[in-house]
């Protein structure tokens, strides 16, 4: 039997947060997410969550496992090897009920970078090509699919919402790698402040958060030596 | 909505997951960051105040041979070194160099910050009477 203590927090009745366990015998092949919707059909259909996909495509439903973000529908709720399991909204964002937090900031952050690819020359008639190596170099950034499991996993998103935040800047590096992107300055200087690469902490809990396995960090160190070299290759 | 962020949110997040390398580096580098700023206030004021009281200099910095403050001497040296080392080990990250490493640098720091930290105690034993 695995119980699993939930997050519970309704705006209409609620003044704190409370957790209530809800236990269930047999969770062999269960992912978190097929015990939450269990818990939702047989024992309480009150509890919120989100959810679409259920194959770590969708990125809907990102919750805080045992502390940790991680993805609901990926997660085998064998494989925590844990007798209790405790399931909370992603951290950072306001929660608004239950499992469900306010994604604003997230996509604040996002579409303020600009996230589509700026091309300054005439569009070919067919696709734009670009080799396999140029390609290969954002292989990784590309794979993101939105869950804010990196974004709200960083301390510094609590205490600053201004910080882009690690999916915000790994989609930066994103087009800052990509050959066909034409407006690498203007990407660099939108990352180049106080609430952009500079406020990364280099704890890693972005880049040990994210279920696609992308290095965030790794991202945020790119951009920031590509700030250098552009600011020194300009003083020459 | 509740509201997840803040500084003493912050706090009590980071203080549940000392237990991950990064976020521990994180807590440590914070925590001896502020112990060494307020001890360098303190440390450039006492002895301010002690040069600038003439024959009493010699039996003010008296009063830091006493055992006790050779104690929280080692304490700084020890705060001291692990900042730094913690410093050198961001800076290399920022170089790109050992970012897949991150947790085994950590650990490997510290083992040279201890191991350094002896010898400073070598140096301070015989002030604290031990020899």
């Amino acid at each position: 039997m695995v119980r699993f203590r939930v997050f519970r927090f309704s705006p209409e009745k609620d003044r704190k947060p409370r957790y209530v366990d809800y236990d269930i015998e047999d969770t062999c092949g269960l992912t978190v997410l097929d015990a939450l919707k269990l818990i939702k059909t047989d024992m309480d259909p009150s509890l919120s969550f989100r959810h679409s996909c259920r194959s770590a495509i969708c990125g809907s439903c990102a919750v805080s496992i045992n502390g940790k973000n991680m993805l609901a529908c990926n997660t085998q709720v064998d494989a925590l090897e844990k007798s209790r399991i405790v399931v909370e909204p992603l951290p950072g964002y306001p929660v608004i009920n239950d499992l469900v937090v306010d994604f604003d900031p997230f996509f604040r952050q996002y579409r303020s970078i600009r996230p589509y690819l700026v091309s300054e020359s005439q569009p070919p008639e067919k696709e734009r090509i670009q080799s396999v190596e140029a390609r290969k170099k954002y292989d990784a950034p590309a794979q993101c699919i939105m869950c804010a499991a990196c974004t709200t996993s960083c301390p510094i998103v609590w205490t600053d919402d201004k910080y882009l935040g690690p999916a915000a800047l790994t989609k930066v590096w994103r087009f800052v790698a990509d050959s066909r992107d034409d407006i690498t300055d203007e990407r660099l200087a939108m990352v180049n402040n106080e609430h952009g690469v500079w406020r990364c902490h280099t704890m890693f809990r972005c880049a040990e958060a994210c279920p696609k396995e992308i290095d965030t960090t790794e991202a945020i160190e790119n951009l920031r030596r590509e700030v250098l070299k552009r600011a020194f290759s300009r003083r020459r | 909505m509740l509201k997840q962020s803040g500084f003493g949110y912050y706090v009590r997040k980071i203080a549940r997951a000392w237990k991950e390398t990064g976020t521990l580096a994180h807590i440590v580098h914070r925590v001896t960051g502020i112990l060494l700023v307020v001890y360098l206030v303190v440390h450039i004021y006492v002895v301010t105040q002690a040069s600038l009281n003439g024959e009493g200099y010699e039996s003010i910095l008296e009063t830091f041979r006493d055992p006790l403050f050779a104690a929280g001497e080692l304490i700084m040296i020890m705060g001291g070194l692990v900042h730094g080392l913690n410093g050198i080990r961001l800076t290399l990250f920022d170089m790109g160099i050992g970012l897949k490493h991150q947790k085994a640098m950590f650990w490997a720091f510290m083992v040279i910050a201890v191991a350094v930290w002896f010898v400073g105690l070598a140096i301070v034993w015989p002030v604290i009477g031990g020899g």
